[in-house]
C-alpha cells in the first residue's frame, strides 16, 4: 500500500509552470530521497502535498483515498529547511508540545507524545533548553521532533542538511535512519545526494518542475550527475554516506 | 547576562506559579508606592533579601542598571527639595530601586511564555478564548525577536562591510537599511508562518499552563490580604 501517492500535480503562478504533470508514490516504511538542481520546484512540491499551496491541478492521495488540505497538514509532517524559523517556543520541550497543543490534546497525551519525540531523537538531556542554544544537529532534531510529536503518516525533509556542519551532519543521517528502522515513511528533499544515498530505497529526480527519473535508488543513482546533482567521480553506490 | 531576562535556574521564584509572582509584585508595588517614609525603607529590603537568596547576578546587572539607579538619584532629590527629610529622600528613592528590582526579579525567575499562557488561563474567565489569542500572539511575537536581531545585525554589517556610511548619507542610508529589514523580515515572516500553519497554528487554541502549588495559593492569598489590609487601615497608611 502507498502511504502517499502523488498525481499529476501540476502548479504555474502568473503564467509561469512550476510544476508540470509531477507523479510518485511512497511506499509504507520506505526511506526516499527527492533530489533537483535549485529553482526544480522541490519546495514547492512539498509544500503542496503538506496542504500548505494549493495545486493548479492534480491530486494527493494518502492510504489511497483522497485528502483534503486539511487532513493533509495533520497527517503530513514537513520539516522545513531553516529550523530556526521553525521554533516558536522558549524551551525545547514547550516547542515540541506546539503542534500537539493545536491538534487539542489533552495534557496527559501531550506529555506522552512530547516524551515520545524527545526519546526517538534523543534530546531528553535538552528538554528545558532554549532553542537559541542549541547547536544546528540539535536544533534540526528538535525540528524533526516537534513534527513527529504530532504522529504524521508521511514525514518529509526539505534541505535536513543545509548550513549543517559535519558532526550535525552526521546527527542527523543517524537520526533518520533510525526513524527508518522503527517504520516511519520518509522523503528526504536534498540535493547532497553524497551525504545520505546510499541508505535511502528510493531515488526521485526533479527538473524544471517534471519527475525525470523515477526508480530503485542504487539503479539510478548515476542518473544524478545528467540532472547536475553533484556525487563524487567514480563513487559507487554505498560510497553516497557520510556515514563510516 | 541581560536584565529583565529570563535565566534558567532552579529556585523557589522559579518554581512558582508566574500569576503569583505577578500577584504579589503587583501589591508589592502599590503597598511600597502609597506607604510612608519608614515603611517604605523596610519594605524596599525585602527584593534585596529576596535577590540575595536565589543568587540574581547583581553585580552583572547593576552595570546595566545606570539608568535606573540615576532614576532613583533624581527621586530621591526631588524628594529632598519638597520634603526636606533625610529618611523620606533615602525612602523614595530605595523604593523606586526596589520596584525595579522586584520586576527584575519576576522577569529573571519567568519564561515570558509561561507568563503570557498563565495570564491567559487567568483572564480567560472574563475574556474568553480571547485571552488565549493575545497570548498567542505574544508568544509567537517573542519567538520572532531573534529573527528581527539577526536580520537588522546581518544587514547592517553587510553593508558596513561593503563601505557603507550611516554618517555621510544618514537619511537615505537609513531609510535604505530599514526598507531592506523590513523586506528581509517580511521573507522571514511567510517561512514563519508556513512553519506555523504546518503544526496546525490555532490562534485560539487552549494552551497548557503551568499548574498552581499549595505554595502559590498561599502567595496570591497572603498578597491581597496584605494589599487589602494595608489599604482599609489608614494609621498604617498614614
Amino acid at each position: 500500500m502507498d502511504a502517499l501517492r502523488v498525481e499529476d500535480v501540476s502548479l504555474s503562478i502568473r503564467e509561469s509552470g512550476i510544476l508540470d504533470g509531477v507523479s510518485f508514490s511512497l511506499e509504507k516504511g520506505s526511506f526516499s530521497a527527492m533530489c533537483g538542481h535549485n529553482g526544480a520546484g522541490k519546495s514547492q512540491l512539498l509544500r503542496i502535498i503538506k496542504g500548505l499551496a494549493r495545486p493548479s491541478s492534480g491530486r494527493i492521495l494518502l492510504d489511497g483515498r483522497e485528502c483534503s488540505a486539511k487532513e493533509r497538514m495533520r497527517r503530513v509532517g514537513l520539516v522545513f529547511q531553516d529550523a530556526q524559523m521553525q521554533m516558536v517556543a522558549q524551551s525545547v520541550e514547550k516547542d515540541i508540545a506546539f503542534g500537539p497543543e493545536n491538534l487539542g490534546l489533552d495534557r496527559d497525551e501531550v506529555s506522552r507524545r512530547v516524551g515520545m519525540a524527545l526519546a526517538l531523537m534523543g534530546l531528553e538531556a535538552h528538554a528545558k533548553r532554549r532553542p537559541q542554544t542549541l547547536s544546528g544537529g540539535e536544533l534540526r532534531k528538535t525540528a524533526i521532533a516537534g513534527v513527529l510529536a504530532m504522529e504524521p503518516d508521511v514525514i518529509l525533509m526539505d534541505e535536513p542538511f543545509a548550513n549543517l556542519d559535519y558532526p550535525s551532519t552526521l546527527t542527523v543521517i543517524r537520526s533518520l535512519l533510525e526513524l527508518h528502522e522503527k517504520g516511519f515513511t520518509i522523503l528526504v528533499v536534498s540535493h547532497e545526494a553524497e551525504k545520505f544515498l546510499s541508505h535511502t530505497d528510493r531515488l526521485i529526480v526533479m527538473s524544471h518542475g517534471r519527475v525525470v527519473v523515477d526508480g530503485r535508488a542504487c539503479d539510478e543513482y548515476h542518473r544524478l550527475v545528467e540532472n547536475d546533482i553533484y556525487i563524487p567521480p567514480a563513487a559507487s553506490f554505498e560510497d553516497l554516506t557520510w556515514l563510516a | 547576562m541581560t536584565i529583565f531576562h529570563y535565566r534558567p535556574a532552579d529556585t523557589l521564584l522559579s518554581r512558582m506559579n508566574p500569576n503569583a509572582k505577578l500577584v504579589a509584585l503587583l501589591v508589592y508595588c502599590a503597598v511600597v508606592s502609597s506607604a510612608d517614609a519608614p515603611l517604605e525603607l523596610v519594605m524596599s529590603a525585602l527584593p534585596a533579601l529576596l535577590a540575595w537568596l536565589v543568587h540574581l547576578p547583581l553585580r552583572a546587572y547593576l552595570r546595566q542598571s545606570v539608568f535606573f539607579i540615576l532614576m532613583a538619584l533624581c527621586l530621591a532629590l526631588s524628594s529632598w527639595v519638597e520634603e526636606g527629610g533625610m529618611i523620606e529622600m533615602a525612602a523614595s528613592g530605595a523604593g523606586f530601586l526596589s520596584m525595579v528590582l522586584s520586576s527584575m526579579l519576576l522577569a529573571d525567575s519567568t519564561m515570558p511564555d509561561d507568563l503570557a499562557r498563565s495570564l491567559a488561563g487567568a483572564l480567560s474567565h472574563v475574556m474568553g478564548k480571547a485571552a488565549y489569542g493575545v497570548a498567542s500572539l505574544v508568544e509567537v511575537t517573542l519567538a520572532m525577536i531573534p529573527a528581527i536581531v539577526d536580520s537588522a545585525g546581518g544587514l547592517y554589517e553587510a553593508r558596513r562591510a561593503r563601505g557603507a556610511s550611516f554618517i555621510r548619507h544618514p537619511l537615505s542610508s537609513m531609510s535604505s537599511y530599514a526598507a531592506g529589514v523590513l523586506g528581509d523580515l517580511l521573507d522571514k515572516a511567510g517561512s514563519y508562518a508556513d512553519a506555523l500553519y504546518s503544526r496546525g497554528y490555532d490562534n485560539a487554541a487552549v494552551r497548557h499552563r503551568p499548574r498552581y502549588r499549595t505554595s502559590d495559593v498561599l502567595v496570591i492569598a497572603f498578597s491581597l490580604l496584605a494589599g487589602i489590609m494595608f489599604f482599609m487601615f489608614p494609621v498604617v497608611a498614614d
